[in-house]
């Protein structure tokens, strides 16, 4: 017995002595695996309030990981029960747990900044409208200090920066193109860095006024690099040329950039319409109004040769579509067109109506078309169109007897 | 004097192998098994969790991959930790009260060949359970990843992205499926279920229940995650001496087994150098090492 003992003691001076041994040793690795954030340090009090013993005790093993997996899950369940509070705590203690996984900064930024502040826009609290305002700030602010702090302790990731970039840019939230420009910027100067980062950067430069004069460099840079063929960059590299240079002839800068007149109109005409864009239009409207002369007046010119009726179509969509399409006859033209290209087209009248905000102007665009004799456009479904449409309005029906029949071509507003 | 004979030498592989194939035996009896078939419900059922989220298209599918890398290594983890410690805690016990331990004794078996061969038998029950757990991960991973990887490099394709954006996209997914640092991870799952089925083993030796050993078994569990702590305050400059003292001989005495929570690290896709693996590895050795040593010289003259 008395040797047991002994031999017990002896065990326990093994230890002692190879602890002794150990310990620097395991000192000095645990410091290496922590500066190489292999390891982490300590989760914070609050952290460890928050989860709970349970949880504490699983993330403690090297689980934290699982811990954030079961918490966004977690998360989600307060996201479905719009428990806005319980989804950002919850966010903020996965990002402790996991602070190297992009995708949880991503997606927790998404839950405030993005559904937390859409639900207080949308106002489904009924909180006072000024209330619902302040709501919807908080958590847009939540969300982007959120973000911010994933990039500042993932700076290398190109998909953090790039969110954080379109938050800034985001004209629901609270716009700052400087920032908006800088992140992207950082974006794309990273490994893997989508090629459209660039050119939003290149984007928010634009739309920044203090930024805008040193953006036409990086959009030269870019039409030149993949990707710059994309409709908003090469209108944006118009825009800023013009800016740059206001005495240069629009129509032949928009030809050179845009390589064709209907190319150039077509693509000019989204630009210009987009106008909660922000972007530059520098020179758009005057190289728009060059440009629609020639090409309505060819356009016509098709029309009226019933064998040019599919040629014509995609030139009068255009038109329709762009800048100034929305005056006569181009509207009944198409419709025409439209038909005589698909007579067996499903309800003409309704896609006619949805052309215009009230379905007196379709109706009077009809009938100014459908009197208009000597136009020599195509008449393809007018009448029934036309009918249709009075039919189901509660305007009173003309009598072909009664329409003004003026002899003038229509108007070329 | 004379030397003893051959076969009463210590450390006979023969012996210690025929020795862990009975105890891995004993333990396969105990349905320890059945657990694969849970872990393969929890793998597959990880499957299911892909929740809506704010994905761009480059970023698509990631999540399902961290999902079912955290649930299949939380499961090892917590089946290592646990057979760890059960296992190891109910052997000894168990051949004292089934009286196989004194025929094995009574033949001239060295008590630490016995000791090893027991510890080796759980160790390799574990090893066994881990790699068919990991087949199944890799399994089930294989097929995400390539989803996964399809996605994002069709939609950087969309996005015109270059050879080179589309290569470190490809690497990027790559790191978060089934990579060698992946199965890295389970080796140091498995180093530390062999620390602590040898202290399992230390404490039954001195322990003849299973619950003392078990309940102590998870103390010194808890506590190791601490261990780097405890010695940050013992080499602390502001640390009083009673912390100095206390984190001290806690330090001294218990394993640190906060050096293997590196599995959260590589889970996040952070890259595990060999070198570091071989620390793990040295240290590892150097506890069952201590722990087995020291368990011998307790049961060496033990009398039942």
């Amino acid at each position: 017995m008395k040797s047991q003992s002994r031999r017990i003691l002896l065990a326990c001076l093994v230890l002692i002595v190879a602890g002794i041994v150990r310990m620097p040793v395991e000192h000095a690795i645990t410091r290496d695996f922590r500066e190489q954030g292999l390891l982490k340090e300590a989760l914070p009090l609050d952290t460890r309030r928050k989860l709970g013993q349970g949880l504490v005790a699983v993330s403690l093993g090297g689980l934290r990981s699982l811990v954030a997996s079961m918490l966004h899950l977690r998360a989600y369940g307060f996201f479905e029960n719009r428990r806005w509070d319980g989804v950002a705590e919850t966010y903020d203690t996965i990002v402790q747990l996991a602070p190297n996984t992009g995708f949880y900064w991503d997606n927790g930024h998404w839950m405030m900044a993005y559904n937390a502040a859409a639900h207080h826009d949308n106002n489904y609290d009924n909180f006072a409208p000024a209330r619902a305002a302040a709501e919807k700030r908080r958590w847009i602010l939540k969300g982007t200090r959120f973000l911010e702090e994933g990039v500042r302790l993932n700076p290398d990731n190109a998909r953090l920066w790039a969110e954080l970039g379109s938050l800034y840019s985001n004209r629901f939230k609270i716009v700052d193109y400087d920032k908006s420009a800088a992140a992207f910027a950082r974006a794309s100067a990273l490994p893997g860095a989508m090629p459209y980062m660039a050119r939003f950067q290149a984007y928010a430069m634009a739309r920044s006024p203090r930024l805008i004069d040193q953006a036409l460099p990086l959009v030269r840079e870019l039409r030149q690099r993949t990707g710059g063929s994309v409709p908003t960059l090469i209108c944006l590299h118009f825009a800023l040329e013009v800016r740059a240079n206001p005495a240069i002839d629009p129509v032949r800068t928009a030809v050179a950039i845009f390589g064709d007149e209907a190319k150039a109109f077509r693509i000019l005409s989204d630009y210009y319409l987009d106008a909660e864009s922000g972007l530059p239009v520098d020179g758009v409207e005057t190289a728009l109004e060059a440009l629609i002369v020639p090409l309505r007046d060819r356009a016509f010119q098709l029309a009226r040769d019933p064998s040019k009726t599919t040629e014509v179509l995609d030139l009068v969509r255009d038109l329709h579509q762009g800048f100034g399409g929305s005056s006569a006859p181009l509207p009944a033209l198409r419709l025409a067109l439209e038909i005589a290209a698909d007579p067996t087209m499903a309800a003409p009248d309704e896609m006619f109506l949805s052309w215009f905000d009230r379905p007196e102007q379709a109706i009077e665009a009809l009938r100014l078309y459908q009197d208009d004799k000597t136009s020599g456009f195509p008449m393809n479904g007018i009448d029934e169109v036309l009918r249709k449409l009075e039919q189901s309005s509660s305007l009173p029906q003309e009598s072909p007897a009664a329409a003004p029949d003026t002899g003038e071509p229509p108007s070329d507003r | 004097m004379s030397a003893a004979p051959t076969a009463y030498r210590p450390l006979n592989p023969r012996r210690i192998l025929v020795l862990a194939r009975h105890t891995f035996t004993q333990l396969v009896r105990m349905k320890v098994f059945y657990f694969l078939a849970v872990f393969a419900v929890v793998v597959i059922g990880a499957n299911f969790l892909e929740l809506p989220t704010d994905h761009l298209p480059e970023n698509a599918g990631t999540e399902i991959l961290y999902t079912v890398k955290n649930t299949s290594l939380g499961c090892m983890s917590i089946f290592s930790l646990v057979l760890a410690i059960v296992a190891t805690g109910l052997l000894l016990p168990k051949d004292v009260e089934d009286r196989t331990l004194y025929t094995i004794l009574a033949k001239p078996v060295p008590r630490l060949d016995y000791l090893i061969g027991k510890w080796l038998g759980v160790v390799a029950l574990i090893f066994v359970s881990l790699m068919a757990m990991t087949l199944l991960m890799n399994l089930v991973l294989i097929p995400h990843t390539s989803k996964v990887m399809q996605l994002q490099i069709s939609a950087a394709e969309f996005a015109g992205a270059s050879a080179e954006t589309k290569a470190k996209i490809a690497e990027d997914v790559r790191a978060l499926g089934p990579t060698w640092n992946l199965q890295a991870a389970v080796l140091v799952t498995f180093m530390r279920a062999m620390v602590l089925a040898a202290v399992a083993l230390l404490l039954s030796t001195f322990s003849t229940s299973t619950l003392f050993t078990a309940i102590v078994g998870f103390l010194i569990l808890f506590i190791g995650f601490f261990q780097a702590d405890a010695r940050e305050i013992y080499f602390g400059k502001d640390s009083g001496l009673a912390g100095k003292a206390a984190s001290g001989i806690m330090t001294v005495i218990l394993p640190d087994l906060q050096v293997y929570n590196l599995i959260d690290a590589i889970v996040e896709g952070k890259f595990l150098k060999a070198f570091d693996l071989l620390k793990v590895i040295g240290i590892t050795a150097f506890y069952c090492v201590t722990y087995l040593f020291a368990s011998w010289l307790v049961f060496a003259r033990k009398e039942f």
